[in-house]
């Protein structure tokens, strides 16, 4: 049976669609398959993971703790000189041990690590295309997918560069989404000055909403907790973008401790 | 500390986990996270370990109260402490720890405890596979198992047809079962 349709059949059989023979049938047929009795535990299991959002929150609350509790210092071994004569040492040592004590707030390139959420795999987005251009195009952002979904990022970048380069020549510009695809491969990269220039050409379009993110994100990897840093976090944090919790959450950690 | 304030603190601490309260979740990590990590690192576990273990022990605790199956006849700080232990020995029978086995029985906690455990440590998996998809495929995931219609998602997602939709959907849900069956902890969970 093909992936799709057994797929389709056991989400069919999850929701509860089927007839009660269906059902049956469905389920002999478990008996005997192990794999496929495996497959819909996984899937069930996958579906109602994702479903308790109650307990999704709960993990990121501790998460966040984890975060916070991370970059505290611990230094255990402060040196306590035997005989503390003069009361002003006393709090010059109380203060410095405050002072290691304290928690710091996290770095912008500790948020950066957490936060940042790069794609494992870009698929290809059903933009409307010209059939004249259809085939070739659609050969090489295949090989840029494919390079890109196997960490190929050097061979990833020069397929996108083909590509930027066939659209440029052939329609006289390009479009959000190869500078979207490059801006990505070069973060994967850690070439973020680069990629920080590529997110900036994303004017409009499907990517544009991501292309924001990775763009607030790596001027924060660059510049720290910056004006512009937080202008970007800010247009993210008060929009229905899907990051904004997590804009937020930066806004919170970065500029108001 | 005194018997009064300790159930008083216990109240505090079961009622704000329920209630999901940032501040409470803090607290009862300051309390209680070290004794749950050194207990870890002590038996050649990591940092991040312990934090797992917590955690897991956290949402144990928090599911037993959402069911209103958890009936405290010790203190809180025993109980969680009890439920850490136990999914820490759990984890090691798993990898095949000798010494598990023998010190597993000596924790004793409620008769589901065990499926609670496992079903938290297998759906923390899948949201953490989840959370390794794309934004799209997150969103587009999220409305479908929320129920909403291909139509409405392609009207929400500005996708031109149901039949992408669909086709995206397929290749979104098998990356994320194909990212979970990858990861080595899946086996160790099955």
């Amino acid at each position: 049976m093909k992936r799709k349709q057994k797929q389709e059949e056991i989400e069919t059989y999850l929701s509860g669609k089927l007839s009660a023979e269906q059902r049956h049938d469905f389920e002999v047929k478990m008996e005997k398959d192990v794999s496929l009795r495996e497959e819909v535990k996984l899937h069930r299991g996958v579906e109602e993971a994702l479903a308790e959002t109650d307990i999704a929150e709960l993990e990121e609350i501790i998460g966040e703790v984890y975060l916070r509790k991370r970059t505290v210092v611990r230094r255990r071994m402060i040196p306590r000189p035997m005989m503390l004569a003069a009361g002003v040492l006393l709090l010059i040592v109380a203060g410095f041990v405050l002072y290691l004590f304290l928690p710091e707030p996290p770095t912008p390139e500790r948020l950066y690590q957490t936060y940042l959420d790069l794609p494992v795999e870009l698929e290809e987005e059903m933009n409307f295309r010209s059939a004249e251009l259809a085939a070739e195009k659609d050969a090489t952002e295949t090989a840029f997918l494919q390079a890109y979904r196997e960490q190929s990022f050097d061979a990833a970048l020069l397929e996108v560069e083909n590509l930027k380069r066939a659209s440029n020549s052939e329609t006289g510009m390009i479009p959000g989404k190869y500078y979207f695809f490059e801006g990505v491969t070069l973060l994967q990269l850690d070439r973020k000055k680069e990629a920080l220039k590529s997110f900036e050409q994303i004017k409009s379009g499907l990517y544009t909403e991501s292309g924001d993110w990775y763009y607030a994100m790596t001027l924060l990897a660059l510049e720290g907790a910056s004006e512009p840093v937080k202008a970007a976090m800010e247009g993210i944090a008060h929009s229905s973008h899907p990051k904004r919790k997590d804009a937020q959450k930066m806004l919170q950690l970065l500029f108001n401790p | 500390m005194g018997k009064t304030l300790r159930r008083l603190t216990d109240e505090k601490y079961l009622a704000g986990l329920l209630d999901r309260q940032a501040p409470v979740v803090e607290e009862i990590y300051d309390a209680y996270f070290t004794g749950v990590s050194m207990y870890v690192e002590q038996r050649g576990g990591s940092r991040e370990d312990a934090e797992d273990v917590f955690q897991d022990a956290l949402v144990v605790v928090y599911r037993q109260l959402k069911s209103g199956r958890l009936h405290l006849t010790s203190s809180f700080h025993t109980y969680l402490f009890g439920v850490a232990k136990k999914i820490w020995l759990n984890k090691q029978q798993r990898r095949g720890n000798q010494f598990a086995f023998a010190d597993i029985n000596e924790v004793t906690l409620a008769a589901d405890a065990t499926e609670i455990f496992e079903q938290t440590e297998q759906y923390r998996l899948y949201r953490a596979k989840f959370k390794l998809l794309g934004h799209k495929c997150q969103e587009l995931l999220r409305y479908f198992l929320a129920g909403v219609s291909m139509r409405e998602i392609a009207r929400k997602m500005g996708y031109r047809s149901e039949g992408f939709v669909k086709k995206k959907k397929f290749k979104c849900k098998q990356k994320l079962v194909d990212l979970v069956r990858k990861d080595p902890a899946y086996r160790e969970l099955k």
